[in-house]
């Protein structure tokens, strides 16, 4: 045993490389004194026609739907997920089509693996497009049958009312059992979109935005229904939520709809959030607001209006908008964002994150905090756009995206960790992750950022690859990095694309509310309220034919890299 | 109301209507700009938003209307 560090070569280790044959003695020495190369903290995976191999140039594939796990999958217990997506130009296609890809492992603190079983994406004979709601949940299972449903809206142009809902029911083999459209039955423009599906009450229910004239305009209202598991038509109970005084200029639900069971599938209570515009206290008129309340089904569909509040921006701009829930009981965790003046110069977008209670007859104030990116040198618009809430721990976890973080010139994603254990929530951590070249986003709404194995956390999202020749595909994007925060600072490559991560927690303004400069959130039941009408709004449609075929390339690629 | 097509959070520049654009762009320019609705509207003279060309579109008056709601507070 002499003195030296290793054996072999002389390279000096760094934090990207320690080349050489080293002994256990060495690898000791320098690990302590952090100067042995670390693992990979953080590991990113592109999803798509990476390669640019399918025929007619790329096929993009954009990170929305979401990533879930079946029962089946769950037991298993090799880390295997669905991944939900949408396709542009796909041979065949018109517009875009839902993307199912099956077989990804997402392994936490080791780089996603796993054999693709099956690469299909759907779209239907009346449409030129698909789209999925962009906040509720497109996916559910039913385990008891077991079946699992995906729903999408179609674009089907005028002579079919616009847009349809379809849902498409498949076993566990991903074999179609059924396939169905909904259309609103009053025969106006635009038809329905946004659709989510849900299992309340051991049923499962379908919840989207409906078209219905008033005072001079065509108006969003929510039109929800249980399916038939077997016809996916629509059947009773049978409900549509409307404005009280959406016969007037304003007050309407135009924005997003997300709906979670305020316990599990059993349970007949569904905590459902929404946004739309409304008249808000302060005045002014026509400003988006988030709406909450409660439902509850069984032999009809009924609606809590003790708790049913408005949660507004009273800022230099009025306007809220909804962009994804955590439930847990009573107790719900909202994220949206606002546009207020900031404190560096201009108006900025700001993130909000509000905890509210419902109650038997009042919705109650656990406290709404901003995040800003206005402080050491930022002054960023900031969007979260998906929270996940790890109760166990007191942990609320957030993605979002924001442009010039990172050191990126594009917009990039950043995920973060609040600790709320106490009143006073705490920023333990927020990194930002940047794809040199190119903008990379994280998903809005469920099921886009997901606790995953191993104490890690996946956020789902799009991004660009370079492919030359000015062929850049869209692949979808995971990013798993452990939940202490310690993906940071690193650097790496997937794919030929130069990936970094990046501390920002010294740019975050993090504050309550009140504590926040020039930004005012408040709660509101007063003015016009929600009404529901026990009608079935929607009706089934002419079907057309449903194609379910190969993605080219078949399977799918994924390639992975890290920081 | 939404993104303008010329904001940062729209690099791409997506146009109205292009069922190939991310849905929170797509949400945003498809969002009913009430600014424009023309003061004209009525059950004789309806209009519908629409997302393609982002103007109030005329359509075929509707029967049997009856406002439904209270008025705002």
């Amino acid at each position: 045993m002499g003195t030296e560090p290793f054996v072999g070569g002389y390279p000096a280790p760094s934090k990207t490389g320690a080349s050489g044959v080293w002994s256990a003695k060495s690898v000791q020495l320098y690990a302590g004194g952090a100067a042995w190369p670390m693992p990979t903290v953080g590991h990113w995976t592109f999803i798509g026609d990476a390669d640019n191999t399918s025929s007619g140039g790329a096929n993009d594939l954009y990170g929305e739907g979401g990533i879930f796990q079946t029962a089946a999958q769950v037991s298993a217990g090799n880390n295997e997920y669905y991944v939900i997506g949408r396709w542009t130009n796909q041979a065949g296609m018109t517009g875009s089509g839902a993307g199912i890809i099956k077989g990804l492992r997402i392994n936490g603190d080791e780089a996603p693996s796993g054999t693709i079983g099956v690469s299909k994406y759907y779209n239907w004979s009346l449409s030129n497009g698909v789209s999925f709601s962009g906040g509720g949940p497109v996916f559910v299972e039913n385990a008891g049958i077991p079946a699992h449903y995906i729903v999408m809206a179609g674009y089907t142009g005028a002579s079919y009312q616009y847009y349809h809902s379809r849902i498409v029911k498949l076993n566990d083999s991903e074999v179609e059992q059924a396939s169905g459209s909904l259309r609103t039955s009053n025969g106006g423009p635009h038809g329905v979109r946004n659709p989510n599906l849900i299992m309340w009450n051991n049923e499962l229910y379908q919840i989207a935005h409906g078209h219905q004239y008033q005072n001079g305009q065509y108006k969003k209202h929510i039109l929800v229904t249980k399916i038939n598991e077997v016809t996916l038509a629509s059947t009773t109970p049978a409900a549509h939520l409307y404005h009280s005084a959406w016969g007037y200029t304003y007050y309407q639900m135009t924005g997003r709809i997300i709906v979670q069971p305020k316990t599990d599938a059993t349970g007949n209570t569904l905590n459902v959030t929404y946004d739309g515009y409304h008249q808000t206290p302060a005045g002014g008129s026509g400003n988006n607001v988030i709406m909450v309340n409660q439902w509850t089904t069984g032999g009809s569909i009924s609606y809590n209006h003790s708790n049913d509040y408005n949660i507004y921006n009273n800022s230099s701009s009025k306007d809220l908008y909804l962009t994804d829930t955590e439930t847990e009981g009573d107790v719900f965790w909202i994220s949206g964002y606002g546009i207020a003046d900031s404190v560096v110069s201009s108006t900025r977008s700001f993130s909000a994150i509000m905890k509210r209670t419902y109650q038997a007859s009042s919705l109650g104030d656990n406290g709404t905090w901003i995040l800003k990116l206005q402080t050491g040198g930022y002054n960023q618009s900031t969007h979260i756009t998906s929270i996940a809430l790890d109760s166990s721990n007191n942990k609320l976890y957030f993605h979002g995206y924001a442009d010039g973080i990172g050191g990126s010139t594009d917009n990039s994603t950043f995920i973060g960790r609040i600790d709320v254990t106490n009143p006073t929530w705490v920023l333990d951590w927020c990194n930002a992750y940047v794809n040199t070249g190119f903008s990379n986003y994280p998903s809005w709404g469920r099921n886009k950022l997901i606790l995953t194995a191993n104490d890690t956390i996946t956020s789902y999202g799009y991004t660009q690859v370079t492919e030359g020749g000015g062929v850049n595909p869209v692949v979808a994007q995971l990013i798993t990095v452990p939940r202490d925060g310690s993906s940071k600072d690193g650097s790496g490559s997937n794919d030929g694309q130069s990936l970094s991560s990046h501390d920002i927690k010294d740019k975050c303004l993090f504050q309550l509310v009140s504590a926040s400069t020039n930004v005012t959130i408040t709660d509101s039941n007063s003015g016009p309220g929600i009404n529901m009408s026990g009608s079935q709004e929607y009706s089934n449609p002419t079907q057309g034919t449903t194609n379910f075929n190969d993605t080219d390339p078949s399977p799918v690629l994924y390639k992975t890299g890290g920081v | 109301m939404g993104y303008a097509l010329d904001d940062p959070a729209n690099p791409d520049r997506w146009t109205r209507g292009d069922p190939a654009a991310p849905p929170h762009v797509q949400m945003s320019l498809e969002r009913e700009d009430l600014s424009t609705l023309p003061e004209d509207a009525s059950p004789e003279k309806p209009y519908a938003w629409n997302w393609l060309t982002g103007e109030w579109d005329l359509q075929d008056p509707v029967e049997d209307y009856e406002p439904e709601g209270e008025p705002p507070e």
